[in-house]
This record gives structure tokens, C-alpha cells and sequence, in this order.
């Protein structure tokens, strides 16, 4: 991959991160399913791929996540899973085991990305089976970036929940090793880009690809290798889909779905129309996986996973439906991380539609870009990847109308540290960097700016 | 039966004679128990009931030469004799010999309070002038069993959470699995 040499973050050596075989990549690939994977790799305007990616599927896994469409067919399950998990993750998991298990949710204390984040294996069940185990970064859009623990069947949890959403949309998914089904599309300096395959959809072609220009041999691969995908379905955040939208693909998806940040009603028009296609905007968290979705500008519906949202008030009390509040997740479909009362960092109020809950006014994380001194436009995503690895508790970036850039951090790094991170993405601007104290309670927006075109919508 | 003062238990086993520490193979052990037995009012060992005095190891047999010194301590002679027999031969007893050199039993302020405390409890016998709590929360302290409970649940927990760590910073766990959409 030709890297910015001045680009700095040093993660994505190509290759340099992975570690197995496509026998365990794919424990369960068939020999169309195998053709499509080389048909991905190999074809000639395929991107410059610097990481490789299974879906580490057993027969037992996959069967699990049939089962799981099923059931999210049922809808909403029975509120009488939550007090058995609290008895089990009472029993079972460090960082509960010095407590006797209390009779009623509300009388479990919450927790937080900081609380996992400072000790990650207290949060793991002793009697997890750790042979599977893999983990994912946050994006550490909404507080400090944590490693979540999960297993390759939860991972993929998310194609039974788009499949369900879709079929909502009476948009079905065919998939099938004849076709790529999904790719997931970034727009970043850096990102890794691989080809896969989908057991659970059949041997389905799933691929991750970059589209900054960065990431292809010549900028023309980019719609010539989309468009020999044809996916069935695009996902990405509103940055990389509008950039997605201004490609002269010729092929059209069945769906779009936009997740990360908030999709603007704007952005969402503007792809409608490109894809002529639903657009779905998801919320979702990586450690609980997809909680709610719209495919309009309408409140967020809640999936009726085995998920249960409180909202919380500052002060942790429960607010009545209507009022907003910190969305609050319990959830144990991931064996290796349950949850109890995980406060997320975004907001919304609760509230029933037609019987059913949904999110309104969700606030979770404004897409924001940044103007460099070149006058280029850097994504706040750039942003977060320079500014995580300061060791900063918490920090809050604004740029205003003359593009200086201020800097609130907790904790951590030194100033220069700071400034040097900023200035090696936005170039020699003004900044002025405040040391200070970001009370974690008021989930600090971390990225704002008064700059004209600065927020993606 | 009265409430019984630990000072006066712990005291006693401060006192114990040469003849209780001595090597247990120079000891008739179940002729020692069998002796505190009678005294209770009880009757003696018979053949079955001595032999695991005699066979079990020299550590537990230590200890059950200076826990008959301390049943035959006035304030506990009353008694039920199949109490005492039970106290001799209840497992705890037998792990506590484990754990703690018996001699400690007699030398060890804190030993001397365990053992006194456990006594009383097996005898279902109240330590005088403590409510239940504070006999509760000062057996807790000195309770070599609990402790080692404790602290081979802490290793077995760090040990545990060193696996997780460890299996959380893998290669095989960092290449991952395909992610599907973006939260």
C-alpha cells in the first residue's frame, strides 16, 4: 500500500497483522465460496489489500445465528432473561463477585468504557471459553478507546439483525457464493482492506475496502472493482458513503446502511437518490453490537435483540419515557463481555411507537471534519486514531470560524504532545491546547466546530 | 451451659504441657482421647474409632494431642462427649493441621485464639461478653482456612485474568474476524 509517509499512524503495516490460516479463517469454506474469495483477491482492479479476514464461523456458530434470525423474526423477546444474566454475571464475573447479586436490575450499579477500559479481564466470565476469543478496538469517538473481547459469532451477530431490518424494508438478501453481498466501505488515510467470504450467507463475497485514493493502484480501481462487486449491500459511515456517492458507479445496491456517526437528513436524501435505494441509519455500539435503526428521518427503533435500554439521568436514576437521557445497555449475547448497565456515552429519550420503543433525538456522534492549514479536509475519525494512542482520558476539539483549533484534554499527555499529534494531520494552524477536567458524567461531545461545511450532513 | 471466656482457653493452650508436643509416635493418641472422653462422661475408643488416631499423619495427630489439652480445660468438661468426638475427628481439624504447624497452636497468640474460638464453636459454645458478631468477626480474622481459601481463589483470579490479558493481545485474537457494518 503506498502509505503517507508523513501519515501518523503506524498500524496497518500491510499484513503485518495477521496471524492465521484460511483453514481457520474459514472453517467452513466450500469450493464456490473458495472461488469467489479468489475471485475477490485476484481480480485486477482490486484494492491494494493489507489485511486478511475470516468469519471464523463453526457449523455450531452458524446454525446459532439461524437460530438467532429466527428468533429476531418473533420480535421483541420476554423481559425474563435480565435477572437470570444478572445471577450469572453475579456468579461469574470478576469484577461482580465481591457483591451479592441484587434482586432487581435497577439495583445494579452501572459501569462505563472507562471501567472497562482500566481492567478489561475483570469483565470477563471465569468460565468463558477463551479459544475463540478475538477483540476490536473502539472507535473511541465517544471517550477513550477500549479493547472489546468478543467471539466471531457475535461479530457477525450483525448480519441476522441487517437481514431482519431489511426484510422490514422488504428488501431481501439473496447472498449465495455466486455474489458479493456486502462490502463495507472507509475513507481514510490509512484502513485495512481485505476480501472475504461469508459462511452464514452462503459463501457470499463480503469486502472491506478503503476509498481513499491511497488504498488503490490507480483511482479508476475504484468504481471498476465496485461495480464487478455489484454487492447487494454497501455499509460504511455518512463520510465514506458520501464519498461513495460521488463515484460513477454504475451498479446499484438493494440497501444502504450508515453507521458510526449520525447520519444527517441531508446525506441520507442525497444517497436515496444516488442508490435509489433504502438508506438505513444504524446506531450501534462494538461492545453490545447493533441496537436501533431508521430508514427515515423518523426516531430510531429499538432491534429486538435480547438488549434491553434503559435511560439514565446524570445522576443514574432512570428517566420516564420522553425524557432524554444517557442510553444505558444491558445485554449477555456476547459470552466473552456481558453487560450490565453500560452506560454508552450517547443520549436519547425513550419512547413507544405503535407499541414498540424507539430512540428519539438520538445524540451520539456528530460526523465533524477539520480544515487543515492546506485547506484539505481531515475526518475527525483521523483525528481520533493520532490523538487515542496520548493516553488522554478524555478531550474536547473545536475549530472556530478563523480555523484555530482549541484543545480541552483530561488527563495524560503533555501539550506539545498534543500539539504535535493535531499538527501532524492539520498542519502549522493556531492551537491552543487547556489542560483540564472533562467531568465524565457530561459526556463531552468531542468534536465541534463553527467552520462552514464542517459537519457532513 | 455458661458462655466461656477465650482468655481463659487461650491461656490454657499457652500452658501445654511438653507431654502434648511431644512426637506423636511416642504417644498413645486414641488412649489421650479416649481419656478426655471418660472425662466428659463419655466412654473410650473402641478398636475402630482408634485406628485413624493411630494411622493419620503426624501433623493432625499433633494437633489433636493439644486439642484434648484443651478440652479437658474445666469450662468445657460439661461437655457432650460425642461433640468432642465429633471436634476430634471433624475434617476442618484435620485441614487446619495442614495448613498451621500445631505446635504454632500453643505458641502463636493468634493460632492459640483460632483454635480456642473453633473449639468453641464446634462445641456450640458461646465466647463470653461477645455478641455473636464480634465472635463472628474475630474467628473471621484469625481463620487460617478461610485465608487460605482467599488467597488460592486471589491466585486462582489473577491467574485467570493473566490468561484473558494474554489471550486478548494474541495475533490470532487481533486479525479478528470481518466486521459487517460500523458502530
Amino acid at each position: 500500500m503506498s502509505r503517507h509517509v508523513d501519515y501518523p499512524v503506524a498500524d496497518y503495516e500491510p499484513m503485518a497483522a495477521t496471524a492465521l490460516t484460511d483453514d481457520e479463517r474459514w472453517p467452513l469454506m466450500t469450493p464456490a465460496a473458495e472461488a469467489m474469495l479468489t475471485r475477490l483477491r485476484t481480480h485486477p482492479s482490486a484494492p491494494r489489500y493489507n489485511h486478511a479476514c475470516g468469519d471464523r464461523l463453526t457449523a455450531k456458530a452458524r446454525d446459532s445465528l439461524v437460530a438467532y434470525r429466527t428468533q429476531l423474526a418473533d420480535g421483541f423477546p420476554a423481559p425474563d432473561w435480565i435477572m437470570p444474566l444478572v445471577e450469572r454475571v453475579y456468579r461469574t464475573v470478576p469484577r461482580y463477585r465481591r457483591g451479592p447479586a441484587p434482586a432487581s436490575l435497577t439495583e445494579v450499579p452501572t459501569t462505563d468504557r472507562h471501567d472497562l477500559l482500566s481492567h478489561a479481564e475483570a469483565h470477563v466470565p471465569e468460565d468463558a471459553d477463551l479459544s475463540d476469543l478475538i477483540v476490536y478496538r473502539t472507535s473511541g469517538s465517544r471517550g477513550p478507546a477500549a479493547t472489546v473481547p468478543m467471539t466471531p459469532e457475535f461479530c457477525a451477530l450483525d448480519l441476522p439483525v441487517m437481514q431482519y431490518l431489511l426484510s422490514e424494508l422488504g428488501v431481501p438478501l439473496r447472498s449465495g457464493a455466486s455474489r458479493v453481498s456486502l462490502v463495507n466501505v472507509y475513507d481514510q488515510p490509512v484502513a485495512y482492506q481485505f476480501a472475504s467470504v461469508s459462511s452464514y450467507l452462503d459463501g457470499a463475497g463480503v469486502v472491506k475496502v478503503n476509498l481513499h485514493e491511497s488504498g488503490w493502484r490507480t483511482p479508476d480501481d475504484r468504481v471498476a472493482f465496485l461495480d464487478a462487486c455489484a454487492p447487494e449491500l454497501y455499509t460504511g459511515n455518512p463520510i465514506s458513503l458520501a464519498k461513495l456517492a460521488e463515484l460513477p458507479l454504475t451498479t446499484r445496491p438493494a440497501a444502504v446502511l450508515s453507521g458510526a456517526m449520525a447520519l444527517g437528513e441531508g446525506l441520507r436524501s442525497t444517497l436515496a437518490a444516488r442508490f435509489d435505494c433504502p438508506v438505513v441509519d444504524l446506531y450501534g455500539i462494538t461492545e453490545a453490537g447493533l441496537v436501533a435503526w431508521r430508514p427515515d428521518n423518523g426516531p430510531h427503533r429499538l432491534l429486538p435483540r435480547r438488549l434491553h435500554v434503559e435511560i439514565l439521568s446524570p445522576a443514574g436514576e432512570p428517566c420516564p419515557p420522553g425524557e432524554r437521557g444517557e442510553i444505558t445497555v444491558t445485554c449477555g449475547e456476547n459470552p466473552l463481555l456481558p453487560l450490565l448497565r453500560y452506560r454508552t456515552g450517547d443520549h436519547a429519550a425513550l419512547s413507544f411507537v405503535a407499541g414498540e420503543p424507539v430512540l428519539t433525538g438520538l445524540e451520539g456522534r456528530d460526523p465533524v471534519r477539520y480544515r487543515a492549514a492546506s485547506g484539505r479536509w481531515v475526518n475527525s475519525i483521523e483525528l481520533t486514531h493520532v490523538l487515542s494512542p496520548l493516553d488522554l482520558v478524555a478531550w474536547q476539539l473545536h475549530q472556530d470560524e478563523q480555523g484555530a483549533v482549541t484543545v480541552e484534554t483530561h488527563g495524560g499527555a503533555a501539550t506539545e504532545e498534543v500539539v504535535a499529534a493535531v499538527r501532524g494531520l492539520l498542519g502549522q494552524i493556531p492551537i491552543t491546547v487547556k489542560p483540564g477536567n472533562l467531568a465524565r458524567d457530561t459526556k463531552p461531545q468531542r468534536y465541534s466546530s463553527a467552520l462552514a461545511g464542517a459537519l457532513v450532513s | 451451659m455458661t458462655d466461656v471466656a477465650v482468655a481463659q482457653l487461650t491461656r490454657r493452650l499457652a500452658d501445654t504441657p511438653p507431654d502434648f508436643l511431644a512426637d506423636p509416635a511416642t504417644v498413645a493418641v486414641p488412649a489421650v482421647v479416649s481419656d478426655v472422653l471418660l472425662m466428659a462422661g463419655g466412654t473410650a475408643l473402641d478398636a475402630a474409632a482408634a485406628a485413624p488416631f493411630e494411622a493419620n499423619g503426624p501433623r493432625w495427630q499433633r494437633l489433636v494431642l493439644v486439642a484434648c489439652w484443651l478440652l479437658t480445660d474445666p469450662s468445657l468438661r460439661a461437655s457432650d462427649p460425642a461433640a468432642l468426638k465429633s471436634w476430634l475427628t471433624d475434617p476442618a481439624l484435620a485441614k487446619l493441621s495442614q495448613l498451621v504447624d500445631p505446635q504454632r497452636f500453643t505458641q502463636d497468640p493468634d493460632r492459640r485464639e483460632e483454635l480456642a474460638r473453633l473449639t468453641l464453636r464446634a462445641l456450640s459454645l458461646r465466647p463470653a461478653n461477645e455478641t455473636p458478631a464480634q465472635s463472628a468477626d474475630r474467628l473471621s480474622t484469625v481463620d487460617s482456612v478461610r485465608r487460605q481459601e482467599v488467597l488460592v481463589a486471589a491466585k486462582e483470579a489473577e491467574e485467570r485474568a493473566a490468561a484473558v490479558r494474554k489471550a486478548m493481545e494474541e495475533q490470532r485474537a487481533k486479525e479478528a474476524a470481518a466486521r459487517y457494518s460500523q458502530v
